[in-house]
């Protein structure tokens, strides 16, 4: 059978002569395509923009859930479409605009196979639906998608509260350095600076020419407190559960080593 | 009357009518849009009568800027496909219905809204970010009833645009 044999022997389809014939169902075979597309479109956004990270605090099931939605649409889809088909295969058949469709539909089944092969369930165990591999992305649609839905918030707030250690050990180097070379601590000079002359008490601070090392861990050690704010709300965050976590714990042992 | 006729008769006009890709393109912009925004407002009606009790349904207000992106597709291709032939959709009665149905739509939209808000307001006791509507709670019958015609007025006005393309052809000039 040839191509023109094939498509004749569609035409002649009981299905597609009684569209020719009547006057409606064509008409509510296009409305019917619409609504079908709506159903689709609509389901689809709502699991792709989840998936792309757009509606984040929503659940990944939640979202997921829309999925028969969009198999609904689809069939709908299907259904007229074929009929659409039937009824004039030799005005679609060589039509470039009905084949890309095609060819576009059949890519876009091919994603959502390997979607569901190979991240369906990936993107479904971890109840924020955090960890995306890269197919999800590629999957879900052009945009790259932001360091912050890679990593949990508490793996940021880590990375950014190691930052800000780093960032303080080195300005206390820089600071212990410069006063170690710039204004030496007068301790040498027979004590004449090391006492304030008001009081004759010890004047606070370094005393003596410490090397910037030691400097540093006595600044590490009595941390704590001497911590400035730090400019991350995350970090902040973290920080002042931490501290309380420890106040806490501290709090229990008291009672503890009380009782 | 005179007005219509001397828009008919515009360049831009007999573009949209006579060029290969003028109304088509506009076609598609209209199609695109109507999806955005009747798909997103289903899933929402969907998630309204009890379906995905666990999507929050405050989500569905950054999904809702986006209808309204789609909104505005809509609404500027509907008015420039408008410009094609304004004679004949004004004698035809499909495009009435149409744009009757669209403000019934909106109406019942803004009824389910003052009913979720009461919903909201008036139940004490229901927790949850989301108030009446998180998790399990019952929407109000009020609530239903607007979704449902909601629903059924974006159908028709599905129905009847599509309609307007079968219509009777433009009166002569």
């Amino acid at each position: 059978m040839t191509e023109g044999e094939v498509l004749h022997w569609i035409k002649e389809l009981p299905l597609g002569a009684a569209v020719r014939e009547s006057r409606w169902l064509f008409a509510m075979g296009e409305t019917l395509h619409l609504i079908g597309l709506c159903f689709m479109v609509g389901g689809l956004l709502i699991v792709d923009l989840r998936l792309l990270g757009f509606i984040r605090r929503v659940p990944m099931r939640a979202a997921v859930a829309f999925l028969p939605f969009v198999i609904f649409g689809f069939l709908i889809n299907l259904a007229t479409g074929i009929e659409f088909f039937m009824t004039d295969p030799f005005m679609y058949w060589p039509n470039p605009a009905f084949r890309l469709k095609m060819l576009l539909i059949l890519l876009a089944g091919l994603n959502a196979l390997m979607f569901t092969v190979m991240e369906h369930r990936r993107v479904l165990v971890p109840a924020g639906g955090k960890n995306m591999g890269a197919y999800v992305k590629l999957t879900a649609g052009p945009f790259v998608e932001s360091v912050a839905c890679r990593h949990s918030p508490r793996q940021i707030a880590a990375g950014v509260r190691r930052i800000d250690e780093i960032f303080l050990k080195y300005a206390s180097i820089c600071r212990a350095g410069k006063g170690a070379l710039f204004a030496p601590c007068p301790s040498g000079s027979a004590g004449v600076g090391t006492r304030s002359l008001s009081s004759g008490r010890p004047k606070a601070g370094p005393v003596g020419f410490a090397h910037p090392a030691k400097l540093i861990t006595r600044r590490t050690e009595s941390a704590g407190a001497m911590l400035p704010q730090s400019p991350y709300r995350r970090v902040r965050h973290w920080n002042d559960r931490i501290a309380r976590r420890k106040s806490i714990l501290r709090n229990a042992g008291q009672f503890t080593s009380e009782k | 009357m005179e007005l219509l006729a001397w828009l008919e008769q515009t360049d831009f006009s007999v573009w949209l009518r006579e060029s290969d890709w003028g109304h088509p393109i506009m076609l598609c912009f209209h199609a695109v849009g109507m999806a955005i925004v009747v798909g997103i407002f289903f899933m929402y009606s969907a998630r309204i009568l009890g379906y995905a009790r666990d999507f929050p349904p405050s989500a569905f207000d950054r999904l809702f800027s986006l209808a309204w992106f789609g909104f505005a597709v809509n609404a500027v291709s509907g008015v420039v496909l408008y410009f094609g032939e304004p004679r004949r959709l004004l004698a035809t009665p499909a495009f009435w219905i149409k744009m009757i149905l669209i403000v019934f739509a909106g109406l019942s939209l803004w009824a389910l809204a003052k009913a979720l808000h009461a919903d909201t307001h008036d139940s004490v006791g229901l927790p949850g970010p989301d108030g009446a509507l998180a998790g399990a709670a019952v929407v109000s019958r009020n609530a239903r009833i607007a979704v449902i015609c909601s629903v059924i007025f974006w159908l028709g006005a599905i129905t009847a645009g599509r309609l307007i393309g079968y219509n009777i052809p433009p009166p002569p000039l």
